[in-house]
């Protein structure tokens, strides 16, 4: 059992639903920094708002962190958040630098803007997955860059559900980068009544998968 | 020392040689309500300014009382009965207490550590049998901190020791039962003062240090994030006032993540961030 209610089906198939759309985030992304990226099945869950900084390495780790607000026929919020390294890492290799030439994300730089086009291109895709097959509309924001503690850029988020509940629905996924030391999370927190209104899609259009 | 580390909408007290840490704030505030002559100190850990926002539903106040001295039982219901909670029922023994517990489904139980016939851990043991989340609250003559950790380890909830004072008792009740509303500031700072209050602080003596109400992502802008750091702060302070404790230090705003800890033997409020460290003495 979960805090909505779900059935083991039916949390199944949100995370099928994850699962197709993160498959085509890492195509994506794998095109432009044409290098294989792995992202692993998704781990779509429940989680306890206080465990919510330990997915993304712990309350204080050092994180630059990409955030968009999905808007539309569903809505939620995209995150991204890598250990500062890998954030480096990921922006030389989306600008073709060697390794180490970025030194820091600064606002309103070239390498801001390349670290903020991986956040729109894999949010765009999964939100574009997702879209196609529950046949509506989800539209991502623009995208917001911050390094910090972990916990620190993350607490705004949890505030907007802490009002209602104390457990967040999010969709986990890990990037890897091969050949890379980047290793982020990539996060996708739905909100509960969309929860339920693609459960109602689901329901009707692929009847068979859950009953 | 040890050290206490205060998730989201969590809140803590503690005595000299407690550290009391709050990780990682980033529109979130920490406040710390300080009692410097006796050296008794506490945080919070605020999340949301108002809980009159949430659609959390508030808990009955219905207390069964289990205890085999009448005279306490009477004071203790004497005292209840001013602060809105109501005493539904009032076990005498062991047996009772389960009959009773099932019957009535208190949201609260205060349970003597000496019930008869048996000590404080059979007692809770099948109290948590019938209901798994049932609110234990052990009244107990012991003070050392060995037997509230072994409390708490076995589910319990909270533990008031002799002499109950009205203190002890609302601020051990409202703190068990709003347990979900410790996010808000209008519920995290009046429990959290209650409780300083009971453990031997001075209202007079209270000073508060505040820290956090950041706004991360400097290209958002503050309505779509319902401008909730600031919120926060501002609704900490109007807080802080209505509870008549004065506001000594803020280090609040801006777009840095901040982690609190607390010294309470010293006073010593150390708030460190990407750029280094600072300390505050009260």
């Amino acid at each position: 059992m979960n805090p909505i209610g779900l059935s083991p089906e039916e949390m199944d198939a949100l995370n099928e639903l994850g699962n197709v759309a993160t498959g085509n985030a890492a195509t994506a992304l794998s095109k432009l920094l044409t290098k294989p990226v792995e992202m692993n099945i998704p781990n779509s869950r429940f989680i306890p708002l206080g465990e919510f900084a330990d997915v993304v390495g712990g309350a204080e780790q050092l994180v630059s962190a990409i955030y968009l607000s999905i808007d539309g026929d569903f809505c939620g919020e995209a995150l991204f958040v890598f250990p500062e390294a890998g954030a480096l890492e990921l922006t030389d290799l989306t600008l073709g630098n060697t390794p180490g030439t970025t030194s820091r994300i600064m606002a309103g730089t070239m390498e801001e803007s390349a670290f903020k086009e991986i956040a729109n291109i894999l949010t765009g895709s999964f939100l574009n997955a997702t879209a196609k097959m529950l046949d509506a509309k989800i539209l991502p924001s623009i995208a917001h860059v911050a390094t910090d503690m972990a916990q620190s850029l993350i607490d705004f988020l949890l505030v907007k559900i802490g009002a209602h509940a104390d457990e967040i629905y999010c969709v986990e996924t890990r990037i890897n980068v091969e050949g890379h030391n980047i290793n982020g999370e990539f996060l996708v927190l739905f909100d509960r009544n969309s929860l339920k209104r693609m459960l109602e899609i689901l329901h009707n259009r692929y009847g068979g998968i859950i009953d | 020392m040890v050290e206490t580390i205060i998730g989201m909408g969590e809140i803590a007290m503690g005595l000299s040689g407690d550290l009391l840490t709050a990780l990682g704030l980033g529109s979130c505030v920490c406040v710390v309500l300080y009692d410097p002559v006796s050296k008794i100190g506490g945080a919070a850990h605020v999340m949301l300014p108002d809980s009159t926002i949430s659609s959390f539903v508030l808990p009955e106040r219905t207390v069964l009382l289990a205890d085999a001295d009448m005279n306490v039982r009477r004071h203790i219901r004497e005292i209840l009965a001013q602060r809105d909670y109501t005493v539904i029922a009032e076990p005498k023994a062991k047996d009772e207490l389960i009959d009773l517990y099932r019957q009535h489904h208190p949201s609260v139980s205060l349970v003597s550590a000496f019930l008869p016939p048996v000590n404080w851990t059979d007692a809770v043991q099948l109290l948590l049998q019938v209901d798994h989340q049932a609110n234990v609250v052990i009244l107990s003559p012991q003070t050392d901190r060995t037997f509230i950790l072994d409390c708490l380890n076995r589910g319990v909830k909270d533990v008031v020791t002799d002499p109950f004072t009205e203190d002890k008792i609302v601020s051990s009740l409202d703190y068990v039962l709003f347990r979900r509303h410790l996010k808000f500031a209008d519920f995290a700072i009046p429990i959290l003062r209650r409780r300083l209050i009971a453990m031997g602080a001075k209202q007079q003596n209270l000073i508060a240090m505040i820290a956090g109400g950041a706004h991360m992502f400097p290209s958002l802008k503050d309505e779509e994030v319902m401008r909730i750091g600031e919120r926060n702060v501002e609704a900490v302070k109007a807080q802080l006032h209505r509870e008549g404790i004065r506001l000594v230090k803020e280090e609040t705003g801006a777009n840095v993540g901040r982690t609190v800890r607390f010294d309470v033997a010293s006073g010593e409020l150390r708030v460190s961030t990407r750029n280094g460290l600072r300390t505050f003495s009260p």
